[in-house]
């Protein structure tokens, strides 16, 4: 499709590995050794996290213009203030 | 002769290891004694490395943050979409499928939302500053969904180069504040169960500001806001260069 990056790919693989550990009859494939390879890549996440901070473009983000700054934060804090309005319903609804 | 310079360049990922390991170390400290736990360590060792990409990105003018000194090429390795995806896939260890299985509906709900708001949002403030060319707006909205959707919609709609650089920066700037915003603003939004955290993951959309927001907040969440996250990028490249585009052109 010509998209440089991962479109969803990652989200199905999350869902697949929850769905195995969830279920008893695919749970016996983690065995011990299997769990303690995947849970030290789950905690390598944090370093990896950080590594990616340092490696972002932020110098260029920041002083390609007035533009970027303001789309880039506007829609970000109309986000953070409708978060309450959407977790509300949900727990009506449940 | 033996040259330092090239151990290290040889062996960049240890290097960048070392090096992540070096900020950690500083920011426990600094978390401990400076401000006594309440900032949690993780947040501030990704500001220290923001802080540190601004400042070698101010030096070399390079894209790449650190890494651009070539003793730290190894930080795009370790820090690369690559690895990101593959560990950020490993948290969902620690997820239980009924708490994404009673927020999944509102979680779909938030990311159809934080796609609309951040593509009309952006797309206003490009009209604002000037650029009123349907194509312009769009490629810029789409930059205000994540990094990647910008270019993706630029090329796609055959937007100028000068654009589809803005649209990058935009979804760069969305990143970092949402990197710095999450730990901040946590307690006010009550994001501290995995609903709050799905549906969060949604509105944000950006992968990298979501990963790293949430590991500065609290680590049991990751699984949750990744995994919509992970759909925002990709539902984003779909929405854009298409519907959103049509919906634009119909009007400018």
């Amino acid at each position: 499709m010509g998209i440089p990056s991962n479109v969803g790919g990652v989200g199905f693989a999350m869902m697949l590995l929850i769905i195995i550990q969830s279920l008893p009859s695919t749970k016996k494939w983690l065995l011990p050794e299997v769990s303690k390879g995947i849970d030290f890549w789950n905690k390598m996440y944090i370093p990896v996290v950080i590594a990616m901070s340092a490696v972002q473009n932020a110098y260029a983000a920041f002083s390609s213009g007035f533009i970027a700054i303001m789309a880039g934060i506007i829609p970000v804090l109309i986000c953070f203030a409708i978060i309450p309005l959407l977790t509300s319903k949900n727990i009506r609804h449940v | 002769m033996f040259n330092l310079n090239e151990v290290f360049i040889k062996n960049g990922l240890i290097v960048a290891f070392v090096g992540v390991g070096l900020i950690l170390w500083c920011s426990d400290l600094l978390s401990g004694r400076l401000f006594r736990n309440r900032i949690p360590m993780v947040a501030i060792a990704i500001l220290i490395a923001l802080v540190i990409a601004y400042m070698t990105g101010y030096y070399t003018r390079g894209k790449n943050g650190i890494a651009d000194l070539a003793v730290f090429s190894g930080f795009t390795l370790l820090g690369g979409s690559m690895l990101r995806d593959f560990t950020i896939v490993a948290t969902a260890m620690n997820a239980d499928w009924t708490e994404i299985k009673k927020a999944g509906r509102s979680g779909f709900l938030s990311l159809l939302t934080g796609i609309l708001i951040a593509f009309f949002t952006g797309a206003s403030i490009a009209f604002i500053f000037g650029y009123d060319d349907a194509v312009s707006m769009t490629t810029i909205g789409a930059g205000a969904c994540t990094f990647i959707v910008g270019p993706v919609t630029g090329s796609a709609l055959g937007a100028s180069s000068e654009v589809i650089t803005i649209s990058i920066a935009t979804g760069v700037v969305k990143a970092i504040v949402v990197t710095i915003l999450t730990p901040v603003l946590a307690g006010t939004i009550k994001l501290n169960n995995p609903a709050t955290a799905m549906v969060y993951g949604g509105l944000m959309g950006t992968t990298s500001g979501v990963a790293a927001g949430l590991a500065a907040t609290n680590p049991l969440l990751v699984p949750y806001g990744a995994l919509s996250a992970t759909f925002s990028t990709g539902l984003g490249c779909l929405l854009c260069p298409s519907l959103f585009y049509l919906i634009l052109n119909y009007f400018f």
